[in-house]
């Protein structure tokens, strides 16, 4: 079949005969490039109405650790879609499942919002949506995928720090990138085989991705944007 | 986000009281003593009753009958909950079959217990597998948490097990007192309570657990009931129970709340 004619302006290009079959859907980002703008976070919320206080994307901010520590890195955090999830296990019933691109999704009929999910991913990519009492959680928005688009975080990304791209197809100039960058993934030890990889990534910034950047002090201890975040919605 | 609430930890209780009661209630059926078949199927009444409990607060949890229905009509076999919610309608059913059958025996006076016939004795070994899913299975839905390091522990199976006998023992003794308490309950109180107390300064020695933890898991909950039923007789049952459960109920607590802010 005749590859359909491109043309340069992207939205263009949008369509099931533009749709490239990919084996293994997965997203490079690159701390380098990445400025902390929150485009992506806001065009994922936007995307998909996420609830207030939810995301299925954040970008955290860290402090560096000595003697570095007036910079700060700005990491964007989705769903893995590990290669071996934790979340598919855990599910009592089978309501996250893998597509044929090897992203993983969640079907919400399906979904109990037993929150064995939440606690089961090592990436704090799940959340309970109020309003529906179902799983939530990025699927690399499929609806945009299936029809030859970028994802939303994608696509908003002014810097282009974040790129959709097949991880399994070695020809693949992103995965090329990612090799020759040595693009790592996140909790690598974990043995989930995600398929979400950054470059520049460093293992310190592990420790520190749950707590956000300090954003006070009382009585001498740091208080972090997390601790912040989780008070206001206890 | 804390996935896990109040009800998950009111569930992880009475499930195991259940187990621990309907194992007890199975031994005692079978001991050949009338009063202790008496007894045994108080306490199968007592593990049906906290099954029924536990479900509602795991219904609770889901925010809807529907919801839990979900979870028997779709099953994924690599899931603790999934198998756990079989085991629990397993266990809920043979412990009802059992009670019934066993209805209107051993009362009365009677100088021998009554033998269960075929079907009966099917069901009470069906019981006593659940018992031991039911008291188990809560520790690999735990452990199937990797975002919280604590549920890892390797000593949170055998404590989550031989919390809930310790439990479900207590529970029985607590509402259905037993006259001959040395010979039958004394033992099981003893060696449910070392046995817990050695596990628990392991867990909570590595874990690095605070203070209040160790005076309500270990000194009120394990230490203070283990020292009474060493030293003591029948009397003073219910207050040693009572110390027991609420042991038990301060360990679910812990591995809940401070599980899921490590």
């Amino acid at each position: 079949m005749p590859e359909p004619q491109r043309s340069p302006v992207p939205w263009e290009n949008v369509g099931p005969q533009f749709k490239k079959p990919f084996k293994q859907a997965a997203i490079l980002v690159d701390l380098q490039r990445c400025t902390g703008c929150h485009s992506c976070s806001v065009s994922c919320k936007t995307e998909h109405e996420v609830p207030l206080g939810d995301f299925r994307m954040r970008v955290r901010y860290l402090e560096r650790p000595a003697p570095q520590q007036a910079q700060l890195s700005f990491v964007p955090m989705l769903c893995m879609h590990c290669q071996d999830a934790p979340c598919m296990k855990a599910c009592p019933t089978s309501a996250i499942g893998r597509l044929d691109d090897g992203r993983v999704v969640v079907e919400e009929d399906k979904c109990c919002g037993n929150k064995a999910c939440v606690a089961a991913c090592p990436y704090g990519a799940i959340f309970i949506n109020d309003d529906t009492g179902k799983a939530e959680k990025c699927d690399l928005c499929t609806h945009r995928t299936e029809v030859g688009l970028d994802p939303a975080c994608v696509s908003s990304c002014p810097t282009e720090a974040l790129r959709f791209h097949d991880l399994a197809d070695e020809s693949d100039e992103v995965t090329a990138m990612a090799r020759r960058q040595n693009a790592a993934a996140w909790k690598g030890d974990e043995g989930t085989a995600p398929s979400v990889l950054y470059i520049d990534h460093e293992k310190w910034m592990e420790d520190k991705v749950n707590l956000g950047v300090q954003i006070s002090e009382r009585d001498g201890d740091p208080i972090y944007e997390q601790d912040n975040f989780d008070r206001k919605k206890r | 986000m804390a996935p896990f609430g109040l009800q998950i930890v009111a569930y992880l209780f009475l499930a195991g009281i259940a187990a621990g009661a309907a194992l007890f209630g199975s031994l005692a059926l079978t001991s050949g003593h009338p009063a202790a078949f008496a007894g045994g199927r108080r306490a199968v009444g007592v593990a049906i009753l906290a099954a029924l409990a536990g479900c509602a607060f795991l219904i609770l949890d889901l925010a809807s009958p529907e919801d839990f229905l979900l979870v028997l009509t779709n099953a994924n076999t690599g899931s603790a909950i999934s198998w756990g919610v079989r085991i629990l309608v397993i266990f809920t059913l043979s412990a009802i079959y059992v009670w019934v059958a066993t209805r209107g025996s051993g009362g009365g006076g009677d100088k021998t217990a009554p033998t269960l016939g075929g079907g009966d004795t099917i069901a009470l070994w069906l019981l006593r597998a659940a018992a031991l899913g039911m008291a188990i299975y809560p520790a690999f839905v735990l452990r199937q948490g990797e975002a919280f390091p604590l549920w890892q522990n390797p000593l949170l199976v055998p404590l989550v097990a031989v919390s809930a006998f310790h439990a479900g023992v207590a529970t029985v003794s607590l509402l259905t007192p037993c006259p001959d308490y040395k010979r039958r309950v004394r033992p099981a109180e003893v060696t449910l309570g070392i046995v817990q107390l050695v596990i628990l300064v392991g867990l909570l020695s590595g874990e690095g657990a605070s203070p209040l933890a160790w005076g309500a898991i270990v000194l009120i909950g394990t230490l203070v009931p283990l020292c009474l039923a060493v030293a003591g007789s029948g009397s003073g049952a219910a207050a040693r129970a009572t110390l027991v459960l609420l042991g038990v109920l301060s360990l679910r607590y812990w591995l809940i709340a401070a599980g899921q802010t490590a």
